[in-house]
């Protein structure tokens, strides 16, 4: 694979400055209020596998699957600010909307800050006064395709949950334990940790920048694998052979073609079969054998 | 992996990977803004400003320079915007009073701590620049060619401001020492 | 030996990067002058209380501030990337994109005058035409006046993130009249906030074909104290050849007091107007 140099030190500052961040957070907004919203959302038809989409902005989310047919959505709001009348302001502002339409359940936060993530002409991080953080906890059907978004202040965690994952992350990690299906789980600064109860059949991509990618497999695996880190190890549980170099990809940037190469390790791992891309820049890679 | 490679790959689109430049060099910078201003509002506006230009002028980095001189350079003129924008800030004194703790502390340590806001207030009255040479080489550990890059000047009178500033530094603490003395 | 001779040495001394012979020297003189070995010590002494300073660290709104950014840039070039080619340049609706695109003169050359050539060809192309051209050919102008119109009371505004928004309504703006072309100079020269200015730099290169525009860019990089808005001008100034820039830029050169990185842009820019 890549050069040995592990250099967990910068993700190790990285964590430590987030611990700390902690205590002095609760200086800056001197007022905070917490509540909670409990709700139960249903799928148009149960018998077939819905979609639930949460798109959050700031906090975690975190999906349980269980036996039951529709989904139990707690949101945890605090909201932290500079005045009492800015609670106020953050209540009127920030909003949680929440769609159940035929398959789909919709949980998207909205609020005057969506202008920093999305397209708007606000470019200035503004000093609105006051922060909303949302902190999901779902419980949804066992068989669910979940689209799960978030940018910071939390992790995402999945647990027994089997469907189409496509999940978002920046600054927080990605956890998913006993899941089934296909996986796209990508964050920029935390760790992609995932654990199959069945081998995936179609395609899944796992991404960091900074962090480690450790996705179990169960045994008798066959998948091909494309791996990439600049600054970590890979190492696989099982026997695997290499495969050839991946063609390389023209990309036109701003009217000059340049070609580059996949910069991607192949590998085999039984026979083959869907193709499993793991990225990080800082970090290792771990192919796990569990059960 | 090296910031000049990673910068490299930021410049050509892989703009995710920002994430690992901000991470190893974000404290620094913001340390570098509140040394010289005193003010920690302004060094986390310098901090933000400093990764947006870089993304914005990505295009712009050869690489010529070392990546952190490069982006010193940058952080040296966001400073210089930013300062223009705001008003002076609070008397820089101010900003390295001790807190007062609701638990008495251990004897050195409050001496210690006594200390070092007394080398921060002298360092506070030296000249804008003396400051910056010293903030420069002590904290963000530059190379003295390093700073010469990125002042633009030669290393010799680099290194000659770094012996002036330094003896200054050691005037006015002294100064500040005795004055201390006087109160007790 | 003389002091001042081994003086020289003492910054080296400080970090610890003295070469084995210069510190042999520095070591014999300390024996034979106890002034130098007293100011050394002293000086040794402060630098050591100077690292004792403990790095602060900000606040958790930094790291917070710095992934909302870039998750924002992100989208923002990606949702750049997915727009049609055709008619792309002059009709960006007001995004982040619009702020981060390749157009951006102090960048990507090719590009933008590429983008450039595709917007006047897109206009051409999307034009009105058919039954629908007149009525299509009216709406345009009634939405064009307003747009101008939006963009000037804009401009006015007291917040400055209002007057960005109101240089963005004026890059839509197909041909600004007189007024517009006047609001986004005056912006350029005065407005208090460095990046309403720099905003009203790049508005102006869309526009830049326009003699005024020209001109007036021109007479404010004399105008100019900020070093990024003098970089940006001057990569607009030679973008698109100006080359009455010449003398401003030689007026820049010969003004002492003139940041570093824009004193070489500025030979640099009277290199390749004069060549």
């Amino acid at each position: 694979m890549k050069k040995n140099l592990i250099l967990l030190a910068a993700l190790g500052l990285g964590l430590a400055l987030t611990a700390a961040a902690q205590e002095d957070r609760d200086t800056t907004y001197k007022f905070q209020e917490k509540d909670e919203i409990r709700n139960v959302l249903k799928f148009h038809d149960p018998t077939t596998p819905g979609t639930l989409i949460v798109d959050n902005v700031f906090g975690a989310i975190d999906v349980q699957g269980t036996e039951r047919a529709d989904v139990e959505m707690v949101a945890r709001r605090t909201i932290r600010a500079k005045s009492q009348e800015r609670i106020g302001r953050a209540k009127a502002e920030v909003k949680l909307d929440i769609k159940a339409e035929g398959g789909e359940i919709d949980i998207y936060v909205d609020g005057p800050f969506r202008c920093q993530t999305q397209d708007c002409e606000g470019l200035r991080w503004r000093d609105w006064g006051y922060e909303v953080q949302y902190d999901f906890v779902l419980k949804v059907p066992r068989r669910t395709a979940l689209t799960l978004k978030t940018v910071n202040r939390g992790d995402i965690a999945v647990r027994g949950v089997e469907g189409d994952f496509d999940v978002r992350n920046v600054n927080g990690k990605i956890v998913m334990e006993s899941v089934a299906g296909s996986v796209r789980a990508h964050t920029v600064n935390g760790g992609v940790r995932v654990g199959f109860t069945r081998n995936p059949a179609a395609n899944c991509a796992f991404k960091t920048i900074n962090g480690d990618v450790e996705i179990s497999f169960r045994e008798g695996l066959a998948a091909d694998f494309r791996l990439q880190t600049m600054h970590g190890e890979a190492y696989s549980d099982f026997a695997s052979t290499k495969l050839p170099a991946e063609a390389a990809k023209r990309k036109t940037v701003g009217g000059k073609t340049i070609f580059k190469r996949g910069g991607y390790t192949g590998i085999r791992i039984g026979k083959g079969g869907p193709e499993i891309r793991c990225d990080t820049l800082n970090g290792d890679i771990l192919i796990k054998r569990n059960g | 992996m090296t910031d000049h490679q990673i910068m490299q790959d930021v410049r050509e689109g892989q703009i995710e990977k920002l994430a690992i430049l901000f991470e190893r060099h974000h404290v620094s910078l913001f340390n570098y803004s509140l040394r010289l201003t005193g003010n920690r509002a302004a060094g986390e506006d310098l901090v933000q400003e400093v990764f947006t230009r870089i993304l914005k002028y990505r295009a712009t980095y050869q690489g010529e320079d070392k990546f952190v001189v490069w982006m010193f350079k940058i952080a040296r003129n966001t400073h210089i915007d930013l300062l223009r924008r705001q008003k002076k800030t609070l008397p820089l004194d101010d900003q390295f009073v001790e807190t007062p703790d609701a638990e008495p502390l251990p004897e050195e340590r409050l001496e210690r701590e006594q200390d070092a806001a007394l080398v921060a207030k002298a360092l506070a009255r030296l000249s804008p620049r003396k400051q910056e040479i010293l903030v420069l080489s002590r904290f963000q550990n530059m190379k003295y060619r390093e700073i010469a890059e990125l002042l633009e000047c030669p290393v010799g009178t680099v290194k000659g401001m770094v012996h002036r500033s330094i003896q200054e530094l050691g005037e006015i603490y002294q100064g500040l020492t005795r004055e201390k003395c006087h109160e007790m | 030996m003389k002091c001042d001779d081994l003086k020289i040495h003492w910054p080296d001394f400080l970090t610890g990067d003295l070469s084995p012979k210069a510190k042999n020297a520095v070591d014999a003189h300390l024996v034979e002058c106890a002034p130098c070995a007293a100011e050394l010590h002293q000086i040794t002494e402060m630098w050591t209380k100077l690292g004792v300073l403990p790095m602060e660290k900000p606040s958790p709104a930094v790291r917070d501030r710095f992934y909302t950014m870039l998750e924002a840039y992100k989208q923002g070039l990606e949702a750049q990337e997915a727009a049609p080619a055709l008619g792309r340049s002059r009709r960006r609706s007001f995004s982040l994109r619009g702020w981060f695109s390749l157009e951006r003169p102090a960048f990507k050359f090719a590009a933008a005058a590429a983008l450039l050539l595709a917007g006047v060809a897109g206009g051409v192309l999307v034009g009105p035409a058919g039954p629908f051209g007149s009525k299509l050919a009216r709406l345009e102008g009634e939405v064009e006046d307003m747009r101008q119109t939006t963009a000037l009371s804009l401009l006015e505004r007291a917040s400055s993130s209002d007057r960005i928004l109101g240089v963005s309504y004026s890059e839509q703006i197909r041909t600004p009249g007189a007024s517009t072309i006047e609001a986004l100079l005056r912006t350029l020269d005065s407005d208090p906030s460095v990046n309403v200015r720099l905003a009203a730099a790049d508005a102006l290169f869309l526009f830049a074909k326009d003699p005024r525009v020209k001109d007036g860019l021109v007479v404010s990089l004399g105008r100019q104290q900020a070093p990024v808005i003098q970089v940006a001008l001057i990569d607009l100034l030679l973008e698109i050849r100006e080359r009455k820039a010449v003398e401003a830029l030689k007026a820049l050169i010969a003004d002492e007091k003139i940041n570093p990185d824009v004193r070489k842009k500025a030979e640099a820019g009277v290199k390749s107007l004069t060549s």
